[in-house]
């Protein structure tokens, strides 16, 4: 993968975005939000919407709050938080079809252009290059899938 | 401070790493060009430390004096009422522009102090896991620094200052590459890392020009200035952990070192 890794919002920003969410109080207006940022709109509703995906702030209308969960994950350690992503990652379409054709694989493996063709054909309404980029990097940070970028492979992560 | 819990500093103890009348001077041209005068400052164990001024005031400089790569031209660096020589091997380092080789994946850049170091590969093994499983970056072990975001790579760089299993971490504007919200987590995590009893590390010393960042994180903020650097003021900082930056104690803080900055 040599694309640009800032594309996907990283669980960093995320876990950023709900230190600002609780520390002003659980919520906040969106597009205020994207101004004390100074995130470009696009870009903050990216990160909004995957932390939203992930259960842990609601928009109801215009606003965002951050939900017990997102309190919850805010409150671990390291890698308290990297547990608490991974249970989350596993309620995730994409996340549990990509486990689901790994583990149809004999060494868990599959190519990355296998992957991504399979996005585009389940998941039409996302993009797969996106898609792809989240599936390795929240994988690798929730220790559920793993990525040789060498070769191109993406597996399940399992631990050795 | 007396009745801090362990771990936090106690100024009462004497400073455990010290500079004594630091002068340094770089020629520029022909002209010897005073750099830094006069300085000293002590850092206790267990102290988080944050020196804060203007760009160009030689807080970088500082940080590599205090780590033994530069020379003071006169004055003292004591380390443990020792004479400081060399680099300090006692020291981690953490770099603002990440410092990682892109040639080499994640474990073999944070193995690189102890392949440097001579460890033989079992313990190199050993060490390597345990501070990359510390800094939250399992997982990413084979992925390379381009395959990274900002975040993650700084998290390299943290491992392997770590990984050394030095008492003291000096880090140079470690978060000023990383946007703003990378930013707010990377400073939680290095405040979890050093209160983390299985870490060797209990004594941070910052350099930052973010006044905020400094008060959010050190025990003490130390305010240089310019030509020649020198110590304007040191500054406890006594608020409670983790810190509220709608604290009116925090402003008033904030407002006070700002105005010996500027």
């Amino acid at each position: 993968m040599e694309g640009d890794p800032e594309q996907y919002p990283g669980i960093s920003r995320i876990m950023g975005l709900l230190k600002v969410l609780e520390e002003t109080g659980g919520e906040g207006d969106l597009y205020q939000l994207g101004v004390d940022l100074h995130l470009e709109l696009g870009e903050e509703l990216q990160l909004v919407r995957a932390a939203e995906s992930l259960g842990f702030v609601q928009t109801p209308g215009s606003e965002i709050e951050i939900t017990e969960l997102g309190r919850e994950i805010l409150k671990k350690n390291i890698n308290g938080r990297k547990h608490l992503l991974r249970e989350r990652l596993l309620t995730l379409p994409v996340f549990q079809a990509a486990l689901r054709w790994l583990e149809q694989e004999e060494d868990a493996t599959l190519p990355s252009e296998t992957v991504k063709n399979r996005l585009s054909e389940q998941f039409p309404h996302e993009d797969s290059e996106t898609a792809f980029q989240t599936l390795v990097n929240w994988g690798r940070y929730a220790e559920l899938f793993g990525y040789r970028a060498d070769r191109g492979d993406l597996y399940v992560d399992r631990g050795d | 401070m007396s009745g801090s819990p362990p771990g936090t500093a106690t100024m009462d103890k004497p400073p455990f790493l010290r500079l004594e009348h630091v002068d340094r001077s770089f020629l520029d041209g022909a002209r010897p060009n005073q750099a830094i005068r006069d300085l000293s400052l002590g850092i206790s164990e267990g102290e988080f430390v944050s020196l804060v001024g203007p760009s160009g005031c030689g807080k970088s400089t500082l940080l590599r004096i205090l780590q033994g790569l530069i020379v003071p031209t006169s004055g003292e660096v004591l380390y443990r009422d020792t004479l400081q020589q060399g680099v300090n091997p006692d020291m981690g380092m953490v770099f603002q522009g990440f410092a990682l080789y892109p040639w080499l994946n994640v474990y073999q850049n944070v193995s690189l102090g102890l392949v440097a170091r001579g460890d033989p590969p079992g313990v190199i093994d050993r060490k390597v896991a345990f501070y990359i499983d510390k800094v939250g970056l399992e997982g990413y072990e084979e992925a390379y620094p381009r395959e990274l975001s900002g975040g993650m790579k700084q998290r390299v760089g943290l491992a392997r200052a770590l990984c050394i299993e030095p008492a003291i971490l000096l880090m140079d504007e470690p978060f000023s590459n990383l946007d703003a919200l990378t930013t707010l987590t990377l400073r939680d995590e290095v405040l979890m890392l050093w209160k983390d009893p299985e870490m060797s590390v209990r004594t941070i010393v910052m350099v930052t020009h973010i006044i905020e960042e400094a008060i959010l994180m050190s025990d003490r903020v130390v305010v240089l200035a310019r030509r020649p650097t020198h110590v304007v003021e040191e500054i406890p900082v006594n608020l409670p952990r983790p810190r509220d930056r709608r604290d009116p104690e925090f402003d008033r803080l904030s407002d006070r070192i700002f105005s010996l900055i500027s």
